[in-house]
């Protein structure tokens, strides 16, 4: 091919890639391209095999260095059951109190989401570029599924590929998630800062925000159910003349994460997308 | 042949880079090993070939980041054509020069990355001057690494080929 024409093909490519990009911008919250799902398909089984090979030598390292600890693990383990049966029994209590109550009150507080447990096969949390790659049964999971962790949010399904899935963590500076100061439930949007950190936004200045308050899920983003725990509050400075400018430290620990729990959540009725065309998912 | 070993070469990359990613936090923000695949692919002095490379290699590693997928694949398609370019116009064989190469294509990434980004999205994320300047100083590094590697082992294969030859032809005798 001569000069020339590998220029031609180089403008061409350009352009093209320009366009895939611009095609995203609308709506970045919706289905990505079928061209991401598929590279994505060939590439994270390698993710897979990594993760596999290295939890093998984890294990291998952790059972060589755990044969001296045992017998001290053992002994700590049993005064921890102790313990814990101990705390299991106050807790009943509280439960049987909660209960007495909820029924004085005619109240049910009780939400269940089922939960698919999902292993992490790639995670890139600390660069400008965050990324999450799970593996999940295929099918199993859509786009715009919450992602948690035992600690709180984790994200949200991007893209679904296979037996792959690529999350958006909250800490991605295109991330935004409808959120509420738990002791105040006063309703702001996290969104994601430098260096891994979180922003509560649109928090008035005269709203009550102190530091160490938790902030969970809102519910009000179509996205996220309401109480999931997202981060607590570090600093809080006068921002602009309306708003504070609110620092939040995610609650869960990226660097950490090696399995994650996949919220399935109805989709919208039918009715309601009607009704709010542009309202998402 | 030539695009077998790239892809070769591309598949090692994605899995030092997983590992990688995974044993030493920060990995990926102080290493570009899909760059360095491709430069080293580009020192051929191919520019179809580079601008193919290059969007693959984009393309592979947008799938593995986050943001905007293929804000790499249009970065690496120029990476890929202008490295092929500069190889067919200048000799590069000092280490020095190799070193800069590499350099300075893990340079030109970023700021087509950070201008694709600025153009494109309302506030992107931004990489720090520090992972710039490290991303920068480990391609050149690492790059160069391997092409001395690989200068030294087509040396010694073809030493060992003329020796092979030299013999054959004795033993005929």
């Amino acid at each position: 091919m001569t000069e020339r024409r590998t220029r031609g093909l180089l403008a061409g490519l350009l352009v093209l890639q320009l366009v895939l990009l611009t095609i995203q911008l609308p709506d970045p919250t919706g289905e990505r391209s079928y061209l991401e799902g598929t590279l994505l398909r060939v590439v994270a089984p390698f993710g897979s095999l990594v993760a596999v090979v290295g939890d093998a030598a984890d294990r291998l390292a952790g059972e060589i260095a755990s044969q001296r600890l045992l017998a001290a693990e053992n002994r700590r383990l049993r005064e921890e059951v102790q313990a814990l049966r101990r705390e299991a029994i106050r807790r009943a209590g509280v439960e049987d109190e909660l209960r007495r109550l909820e029924a004085a009150l005619d109240y049910s507080a009780t939400v269940e989401v089922p939960v698919r447990v999902a292993d992490v096969v790639y995670i890139d949390h600390a660069s400008w570029l965050q990324t999450l790659v799970l593996s999940v049964p295929a099918g199993a999971v859509g786009v715009n599924q919450p992602v948690v962790s035992g600690r709180g949010l984790v994200g949200r399904v991007v893209v679904a590929a296979g037996r792959y899935a690529k999350v958006q963590l909250i800490t991605d500076r295109a991330a935004s998630v409808g959120a509420m100061i738990q002791r105040t439930r006063r309703q702001g949007l996290v969104r994601g800062a430098s260096r891994g950190g979180l922003e509560l936004h649109f928090v008035p200045l005269q709203a009550d925000v102190e530091v160490g308050d938790l902030v969970v899920t809102a519910g009000i983003d179509g996205v996220y159910p309401r109480g999931l725990p997202v981060g607590t509050v570090v600093s809080v400075e006068p921002g602009t003349e309306l708003f504070h400018r609110i620092r939040l430290t995610p609650r869960v620990d990226f660097g950490v994460l090696d399995q994650v729990y996949v919220l399935d959540r109805e989709p919208v009725p039918e009715e309601i997308r009607k009704a709010l065309p542009d309202a998402r998912p | 042949m030539r695009a077998l070993k790239f892809a070769l070469a591309l598949l090692v990359a994605v899995v030092l880079h997983i590992a990688g990613v995974r044993l030493v936090p920060g990995f990926s923000e102080g290493v570009d090993l899909f760059l360095v695949v491709l430069v080293f692919h580009g020192l051929d002095g191919n520019t179809l070939a580079g601008v193919l490379g290059g969007m693959a290699a984009g393309l592979v590693t947008d799938a593995l980041t986050g943001g905007l997928f293929g804000l790499h694949g249009v970065a690496d398609t120029i990476i890929g054509y202008g490295t092929a370019y500069a190889a067919q116009r200048l000799v590069i064989r000092r280490a020095n020069g190799v070193f800069l190469l590499f350099a300075l294509a893990a340079a030109v990434q970023e700021v087509i990355l950070v201008a694709v980004s600025l153009l494109l999205l309302p506030a992107p994320a931004m990489p720090l001057p520090l992972a710039v300047v490290t991303r920068t100083v480990s391609a050149g590094l690492i790059g160069t690494v391997i092409f001395l590697i690989h200068t030294r082992l087509r040396a010694r294969v073809e030493l060992w080929r003329r020796t092979r030859t030299a013999k054959l032809r004795f033993d005929r005798r």
